[in-house]
């Protein structure tokens, strides 16, 4: 399902460049749960970036089904993000001034498919993450973990077949870490979704099926 | 995306507030200044038409265009005969014309009004009944071939005395009503100005019988032939003349080609088209002052609101980079702020319209209460038409939208990468 061919992603510094993935050659098959380990500053993040389509690369090809991603116009990768991939952020990335219920049903309004049945699909996901007696609450009154939850609703309400989560229990306790990835293991399995998370614990990195080591932008 | 922007223009509220204040102070000025050019418009041609009817053509003697050719033609030459009128009665299309004539000798009138005798220096003029019909009160009268003689008085001449000399002298101002029947004494041969002229040596009882838009302001006007008699009498040099020929049409439509067939023969005309156009490209010349001040302020307003939007949009980096993470394109993007700030100048416009109707009925009714005792004050000095407010709508909204393309262009090309990781 997602082929990565001699990936290579720089960043210019002045006349010289940084070098941030080198030669990624990956592969992950449809509903598979992998975790990308490395310590902070490995790639990790960048390399998650350019599968869910947020960055482009230097070099290679990114398939995903088989399609070239990084030969896609703006357009069409916007397209992408918004029916293909679903994002769970470390920092939740919610809006705060809206509430739960419509900060799950947010990518709809980029899809032009906001209709009463994504407002029902919006409620089974709202009742999936535990968080009904939420609803209508701002995200303000809801702790740290409970973020996350509406975060991982709002990566699902479009159906993606990948889900993409840097570091989501990175801003959690561990307690709350340990529920929130298996919400996630959970969601993965019934949603039937290609599970990619990104971390430095391996704690959570030993709970997926494969784990891909990187380091200094190479996969080890 | 609209219940979005909606919500995003409800939470910002401080950014709705500048924005929809820049925008509600133009379109305020806006429609202030058009409800004042359609009041001034509107006034004008309304007072064109109480003088003239659609109809009518004034017709003058032709008056030379080299000045120094003028000086060497005699007075009478220039004066329209009967000879004039019968040539301008024998038009196809002229249903009537009544020439109008002027007592040629210097003359003085004298009335007592509320307790003070007035004298002052005026010309009297001569029209046939037919002319001023509607605006003789007491009827019959304009037949009276004995003393006191009827008399028509200029409307404006009645305002212009209450505006400029009761009003600022504390005298009491005088209206239509107490006027008519008023007897007034005419002084042939004296002036107040001449000192050779100053023997009363005969007087004229004159009496009020109406007012009238038509007569010229500078005078009384009396019946036609009584002021062929008063020339026979007390300026027997002077030929039988009119001044000026006043032409009526036998349909509007026609007046134009009729005014021209009349000038074509020599004459000077004057009609109400014509002059509604002179008026119309004066008016013009204001619309276009008007709006280009409307213009400054609305582009400070679009100034005002560029820079809210830039600031707004550098704050709102990383939320507008979630949106593009979470799959919204550029255009979205762009579109999702033009409806904020369309959203916002409807708002700001709706606001900026209701002041300036608020406004424009305050100075209507303060105007009206000041000057209620002028007929030639308009109804109305601001009129804020359906149009106006249409327009008014439509440039605020248009306004807002068009200062927000900038940022909006701007917004739309955030990565969501550098969002997201900020």
């Amino acid at each position: 399902m997602i082929k990565l061919e001699n990936v290579y992603k720089r960043y210019n510094q002045g006349l010289d460049f940084f070098e941030s993935l080198s030669n990624i050659n990956l592969e992950i098959k449809e509903n598979e749960f992998i975790s990308i380990v490395g310590p902070s500053g490995s790639g990790k993040s960048t390399l998650l970036n350019i599968i869910g389509g947020l960055d482009t690369i230097s070099d290679g090809k990114v398939l995903i089904k088989n399609k070239d991603i990084s030969t896609f116009s703006d357009e069409m990768l916007s397209l992408y993000r918004n029916k293909e991939v679903g994002f769970v952020f470390q920092e939740f990335c919610l809006e705060p001034f809206l509430t739960v219920y419509e900060n799950i049903l947010l990518p709809t309004h980029f899809s032009k498919n906001k209709n009463r049945q994504t407002e029902i699909y919006a409620d089974k996901l709202i009742n999936e993450v535990g968080l009904l007696s939420k609803k209508n609450a701002k995200i303000s009154e809801l702790s740290g973990g409970q973020k996350q939850r509406v975060a991982i609703a709002r990566s699902l309400i479009n159906s993606p077949k990948i889900l993409l989560a840097d570091e989501p229990t990175g801003n959690l306790d561990t307690q709350t870490g340990d529920t929130i990835l298996k919400l996630l293991q959970d969601l993965h399995k019934t949603h039937k979704t290609t599970l990619i998370i990104a971390t430095h614990d391996q704690e959570i990195a030993k709970k997926s099926v494969r784990l891909i080591k990187i380091k200094d932008g190479k996969i080890i | 995306m609209i219940l979005l922007a909606l919500k995003n223009i409800k939470v910002r509220k401080l950014r709705t507030f500048l924005i929809s204040f820049s925008i509600t102070i133009g379109t305020m000025s806006l429609i202030i200044f058009l409800g004042l050019n359609e009041g001034i418009k509107k006034a004008s041609f309304e007072e064109l038409e109480k003088s003239k009817s659609l109809n009518e053509i004034t017709v003058r003697p032709k008056v030379e265009e080299s000045q120094a050719l003028a000086v060497f033609k005699t007075l009478t030459e220039r004066r329209l005969q009967e000879k004039d009128l019968e040539t301008i009665k024998n038009i196809e299309g002229v249903a009537f014309a009544y020439p109008e004539t002027q007592f040629n000798e210097f003359t003085s009138l004298e009335t007592n009004l509320m307790g003070y005798s007035l004298i002052t220096d005026a010309m009297v003029f001569g029209i046939e009944e037919g002319y001023i019909k509607n605006d003789i009160k007491i009827a019959n009268s304009w037949n009276e071939t004995n003393q006191p003689y009827p008399a028509i008085v200029s409307r404006k001449l009645l305002d212009i005395y209450n505006f400029t000399i009761a009003i600022p002298q504390g005298l009491p101002t005088i209206s239509e009503k107490t006027l008519i029947g008023k007897e007034i004494t005419m002084y042939p041969g004296f002036s107040t100005f001449f000192p050779d002229l100053k023997n009363k040596s005969d007087e004229i009882k004159l009496k009020v019988v109406g007012f009238s838009d038509k007569v010229s302001m500078v005078g009384i006007t009396l019946p036609l032939n009584i002021v062929e008699t008063l020339n026979q009498k007390y300026a027997p040099k002077s030929k039988t003349q009119f001044h000026q020929i006043h032409v009526i049409t036998n349909n509007p439509e026609n007046t134009s080609e009729i005014a021209k067939t009349i000038s074509s023969k020599n004459y000077s005309t004057h009609y109400l088209l014509e002059e509604v156009q002179n008026i119309s490209a004066k008016v013009n010349y204001l619309t276009y002052a008007l709006l280009a001040i409307s213009i400054l302020i609305l582009s400070t307003s679009s100034l005002a609101i560029i820079s809210t939007f830039l600031g707004q949009i550098a704050e709102r980096i990383k939320e507008l980079g979630l949106y593009r993470a979470l799959g919204a394109r550029k255009n979205q993007i762009k579109k999702l702020i033009l409806i904020e700030a369309s959203l916002i100048g409807l708002f700001g416009s709706i606001l900026g319209i209701l002041l300036g109707k608020t406004i424009s009925i305050f100075i209507n009714n303060y105007i009206e209460k000041k000057l209620e005792i002028f007929e030639i004050i308009p109804e109305n000095f601001l009129i804020i038409t359906p149009k106006i407010i249409t327009i008014v709508l439509f440039f605020g909204t248009l306004i807002a939208i068009f200062s927000a393309y900038y940022p909006a262009s701007k917004a739309s090309n955030i990565s969501p990468i550098k969002a997201i990781s900020k």
